[in-house]
């Protein structure tokens, strides 16, 4: 499926995303792998179905997997449930959140970013992770993907043209994108 | 080692959170059901230890998987309820008349103008209801005199020089066979010859719920077996119904233990084929301009389940002059067998009222109110039951309305 | 002033039996804990109801102890004792000579032991080693030390025990050379008060080398530190042990809901012995080890890692340390030290806490000259016994009381209380009240102890403004929300960070951001 835009990840950050992206009257695709924790309980799904009645396609329940990439743009992005059908799109933006919506995951070495590979910026050694007093400021919290001064990510040092990060994923200290200039940048093009 | 922590359903990935409760249709009506999070992941650590732990009021889970749509953990709730039916409950005279499908099926169609009409009969419905607990709300889908795949072995398609296998499933077979032909006409008209499989048994989703897995499974083997040799043949198998497809795909090895890894890349829904196919230009169909149909698209749970509701929505939308306007993604409360027992029937209803109503308020939006060219569509035999009986409106699978479509 | 036959010092296992074992014999018993009941080793260990199987080639006296008391718990402790049985593995690498050497010692000892083929453990055990080359079943089982210690509690309170928490000794009143009682204060009140009584029984673990310090006794103990790590659910049924010498994380134990892997042995200084926490490297070790038991370990959530002081009691005499004693030490201090009136229990297992009860007692007996018969191993504890039969089918919200509390769960009111609170563990309104009621509880650490809240897979992270409601509520008293929350969110952090990775990373982001005003 062809887009101009997909979005990964339907959290806070994702659907405000969506929201500029289609304001900027572009063709989105949005992937909600499951609710997260700013869900309303009234109406867990409302935020991702406000974007759906907007026109963007939602993939609800479903999860990126893997990306093409090619030099440094990002081709398509596939998912769990449409698995060989990509989806392509001229820009991606990865607001997977952290550790709670998987958009990072640990093992009992490193911290890694399952969807692209990006560059995820942590301290090496699980004991420099956390602190043991409970109410102190959590290193873990503070670790992310790693952007440039656009908020574009970066995959093995290089910085990705089409692939911007915005909300939880983002490290303590790394610039987040700025979709609305994004948009009507994309949407000139 | 230790690269994710992960165990048999994903249960202990469970973190509590709660969302599944919040989304559960059976809770917001149901006060006995425990909610998926405490029927699935808390329910089996405590299963795990002493089977006396089983709770009965998981008999009220519709298997509706959007548990597991919105769970953030990607815990298999829906899956770890389902297996645990499938160890702990049970099944009466009744269930297992409603989910031996195939074999009601068969029993019933060389009498169909006869059982149709006895079954219709309000006096049968009543003693139906008190004796069998069948719910006499409910109206059986008449049975057809002439099977499917009688009609389909007559079907000269020699014409054609590649292939595709059509997993045609109980309701196009006893009951609806029109839906069958229509999936004929519009492969066809993609250039396609159909064929069926070797030997093909009913998918057991029924057999399942119903806590029957041994048959359920023997007749999963058989399927699959014959599901491989048409693959071999080099032929895709397609098929029209949401739960069938998703059955034989995941239900298969997440509940039954069935590998079916070889199988699953091959088997479609009608209209994820076809999309594929028309996106790469391997296949060009032309539609009527003429056909103004006002669609409301209804969202089979199973449909959401598999997420792809987008292709079907895709095709739809090639068709010129068709208004198609989106149901909200919610279930309609029948779940298959389940709607017709009586002790469930209120259940169903309660839960389906949302979309009755909004299938309702579509209607008028569309300035449809006596307009025939208003339907529902959906790629569920058992919400097409619901929903007509419910809301009077007529409900068309997708396969039906693109082949209508065609020029 | 009251003169109390005997004041016992400490609320673990070992206290809790004796107090039981004194009152029941009619002695007047006061019972005096510095925390909270079972919050030392008692709260800590592995859960493992010994078959003595383990101990048989090297320490033949143990095993038959423990094997003796094993039958015993079972029958006196039902509800608190799973009986899972157990295996002893054999893996390739390992001697089968070994294990032919274990049968023969353990049925010496009186422990049925039988060797079993790999294909008949795998049908009993699907989750072991599938490249096991040998096998053996023994009567090993699973032990809540939570509940076997409140039993004893609740006996002795119903015999006529006093029991008073939240009181810590800081010394000993003398006449002379001898003791005749102790003084103790609360925390943070610098007022000290006396309690008189004809026999003092020191019975706290670890803490028992400082105690006799004030009295000017010296005994040498060591304190041997044990990790464990605890698996989010059942992952075998039975408890798989290693057929060899043993050592480090070589036994994984099913515990209620969860398995136990462990353990470690490491000497500890005394300074930590009030804060001990397991380390990154003890769970990658344990990890590592446990995987060659039961693979399926490598891919299993880990909800948290924990650990215990044991206390090792070095023998008299022996200064620096090198022969341990892991039996049962009873030491009379007026003969040994010329301290009449303390008695120190020390040493033994959580298997064989009846008859260190039983051994201490007796010896205070004899001080006092008091002739009555041990029965300790005939009635049975508080919840032993069937459950009382339901009318039809049992509400699934008693289910989990009745596997827990067994028949005390009669005196849970479930009409007023059948609202469950902490979901993972299925605790009911109606066993917190039973806690607080029977056994006192100043907060929600404490209320863990007693019902199980916050040991499943959240840590509490779901329930714990529920918890605190409820608490508030039981004890009569304004919502502390802050001290009751922090105070268990803290202690619940010491055991998730050792193994925060994986799906117990996500957990603590949860917990985080969930409890925390701001991040």
């Amino acid at each position: 499926m062809k887009f101009d835009a997909v979005v990964i990840g339907g959290g806070k950050a994702g659907c405000e995303a969506a929201s500029l992206l289609l304001d900027a009257g572009l063709k989105v695709c949005l992937v909600s792998a499951g609710l997260t924790m700013d869900a309303e309980s009234t109406d867990p799904w409302a935020a991702v179905r406000a974007i759906a009645r907007r026109g963007a396609v939602v993939l609800r329940g479903d999860t990126a997997v893997s990306a093409d990439l090619k030099a440094e743009t990002v081709l398509s992005v596939h998912t769990e449930c449409l698995e060989e059908e990509p989806l392509e799109a001229r820009l991606f933006i990865l607001a997977t959140g952290k550790y709670f919506s998987r958009g990072l995951l640990a093992d009992m070495e490193r911290i890694y970013e399952p969807v692209f590979g990006a560059d995820v910026d942590y301290i090496p050694g699980r004991e420099n992770w956390y602190d043991s007093d409970f109410s102190a400021p959590q290193p873990f919290l503070g670790f992310g993907v790693k952007t440039d001064a656009q908020g574009r990510v970066l995959i093995g040092g290089k910085t990705m043209k089409n692939l911007y990060a915005t909300g939880d994923i983002l490290a303590k200290g790394a610039q987040a994108a700025s979709i609305e200039a994004i948009a009507s940048e994309y949407a000139g093009k | 080692m230790q690269e994710s922590n992960i165990s048999a359903g994903n249960l202990e990935q469970c973190l509590k959170c709660n969302l599944c409760t919040l989304v559960c249709p059976m809770m917001a009506v149901n006060g006995h059901y425990p909610g998926p999070k405490k029927a699935g992941p808390d329910g089996e650590r405590y299963r795990l230890k002493d089977p006396q732990y089983y709770d009965y009021a998981l008999k009220y889970c519709l298997n509706c998987k959007r548990c597991e749509v919105s769970c953030p953990s990607g815990v298999k709730i829906g899956d770890i309820i389902q297996s645990a039916r499938l160890r702990y409950g049970g099944h009466n005279l009744r269930d297992w008349t409603l989910a031996n499908t195939d074999l009601v099926g068969s029993l019933a169609s060389p009498f169909a103008p006869l059982v149709n009409g006895v079954l219709g009969l309000r006096p049968v419905k009543t003693l139906m209801h008190s004796w069998m607990g069948v719910d006499s709300h409910r109206t059986f889908p008449a049975y057809s005199a002439r099977k499917f795949s009688s009609w389909m072995r007559k079907q000269d398609q020699s014409r054609f020089d590649k292939f595709v296998t059509f997993f045609h499933g109980c309701y196009v077979n006893y009951n609806y066979p029109q839906l069958g032909k229509d999936l004929v006409k519009l492969v066809n008209a993609a250039g396609y010859g159909v064929h069926l499989l070797e030997k093909e048994k009913c998918c057991g989703v029924a057999l399942m719920s119903n806590s029957m897995g041994d048959r359920a499974r023997r007749q999963g083997e058989i399927n699959l077996a014959s599901m491989r040799k048409a693959i071999a043949a080099g032929e895709d198998i397609l098929t029209v119904s949401s739960t069938c497809t998703f059955t034989m795909r995941d239900e298969y090895p997440h509940v039954l233990g069935l590998e079916n890894a070889d199988v699953r890349p091959h088997l479609y829904l009608l209209s994820k084929w076809l999309y594929k196919k028309m996106e790469r230009g391997e296949v060009k169909l032309k539609f009527r301009k003429d056909l103004h149909l006002k669609i409301a698209y209804h969202t089979a749970c199973h449909m959401q389940k598999l997420g792809w509701r987008n292709y079907t929505l895709e095709l739809l939308r090639k068709i010129p002059g068709v208004e198609l306007v989106e149901m909200e993604q919610q279930c309609c409360g029948i779940s298959g067998t389940f709607g017709f027992k009586k002790e469930n029937y209120g259940y169903s209803q309660a839960i389906g009222g949302r979309l009755f109503d909004e299938i309702g308020a579509a209607r008028v939006a569309l300035g449809a109110q006596s307009d025939p060219g208003f339907v529902v569509c959906t790629e569920c035999e058992t919400c097409k039951w619901q929903i007509e009986m419910s809301t009077g409106v007529p409900v068309m699978n997708p396969v039906s309305i693109l082949a209508m479509a065609l020029e | 002033m009251k003169v109390f036959d005997v004041i016992i010092v400490g609320g673990g296992i070992t206290g809790a039996a004796t107090a039981r074992d004194c009152a029941m014999r009619g002695l007047s018993t006061l019972l005096i804990e510095r925390s909270d009941i079972c919050d030392g080793a008692s709260g800590r260990n592995h859960g493992l109801l010994h078959s003595g199987a383990r101990y048989a080639v090297t320490d033949k006296e143990g095993a038959e102890e423990c094997i003796r008391e094993n039958k015993i718990l079972r029958r006196i402790a039902s509800n608190c004792v799973e009986p899972t049985g157990g295996l002893f593995i054999t893996l390739p690498g390992d001697s089968l000579e070994y294990q032919e050497n274990f049968i023969k010692c353990c049925l010496e000892a009186g422990i049925e032991a039988e060797a079993i083929s790999p294909k008949e453990a795998l049908q009993m055990e699907p989750a072991v080693n599938p490249t096991l080359i040998g096998a053996v079943k023994v009567p090993d089982a699973s032990v809540d030390p939570f509940r076997l210690t409140d039993a004893n509690i609740i006996d002795a309170m119903r015999h006529g025990a006093t029991i008073l928490k939240f009181h810590t000794v800081t010394g000993f009143v003398r006449s002379g050379d001898r003791v005749c009682g102790v003084k103790v204060s609360k925390p943070g009140d610098i007022r000290s008060r006396e309690f008189r009584a004809r026999i003092v029984v020191l019975a706290a673990g670890i803490w028992t080398a400082g105690l006799a310090r004030e009295a000017g006794i010296n005994i040498g103990m060591l304190p041997s530190k044990g990790a464990l790590i605890i698996f989010g659910h059942r992952v075998a049924g039975m408890v798989i042990n290693r057929c060899r010498k043993p050592s480090n994380a070589d036994i994984l134990v099913p515990g209620d809901v969860v398995s136990v892997l462990g353990t470690t042995s490491d000497k500890v200084p005394f300074e930590g012995i009030d804060d001990m926490r397991a380390t990154p490297e003890e769970v990658d070790l344990l990890l590592r080890e446990g995987v060659s038991l039961v693979p399926a370990l490598s891919h299993t959530r880990i909800i948290r890692a924990y650990a215990g002081v044991r206390p090792l009691v070095m023998a008299d005499g022996d200064g620096d340390g090198r022969s341990v004693s892991r039996g049962i030490v009873v030491l009379d201090h007026e003969t040994r030290d010329g301290v009449p009136g303390l008695i120190t229990i020390t040493g033994g297992k959580l298997t064989t806490c009846r008859l260190m009860a039983e051994m201490v007692t007796d010896a205070v007996c004899d001080k006092l000259g008091v002739k009555a018969v041990c029965e300790t191993a005939l009635r049975p504890l508080p919840g032993s016994g069937k459950a009382h039969k339901e009318e039809g089918e049992v509400p699934y919200f008693k289910r989990a009381a009745i596997g827990r509390h067994g028949t005390e769960v009669s005196r849970m009111d479930f009409d007023l209380g059948h609202e469950i609170i902490c979901e993972c563990e299925q605790v009911t309104r109606a066993e917190i009240r039973y806690a607080v009621k029977t056994l006192g509880v100043r907060n929600i650490s404490d209320l863990r102890r007693h019902t199980r809240i916050g040991m499943g897979t959240c840590q509490g992270s779901f329930c714990i403004k529920k918890v605190a409601e409820v608490l508030a509520e039981e004890l009569g008293q304004p919502l502390r929300e802050k001290e009751f929350i922090d105070e268990y969110l803290q202690e619940r952090w010491k055991g998730i960070t050792p193994v925060i990775w994986g799906d117990s990373l996500r957990e603590a982001e949860y917990m985080q951001r969930t409890h925390k005003d701001e991040i």
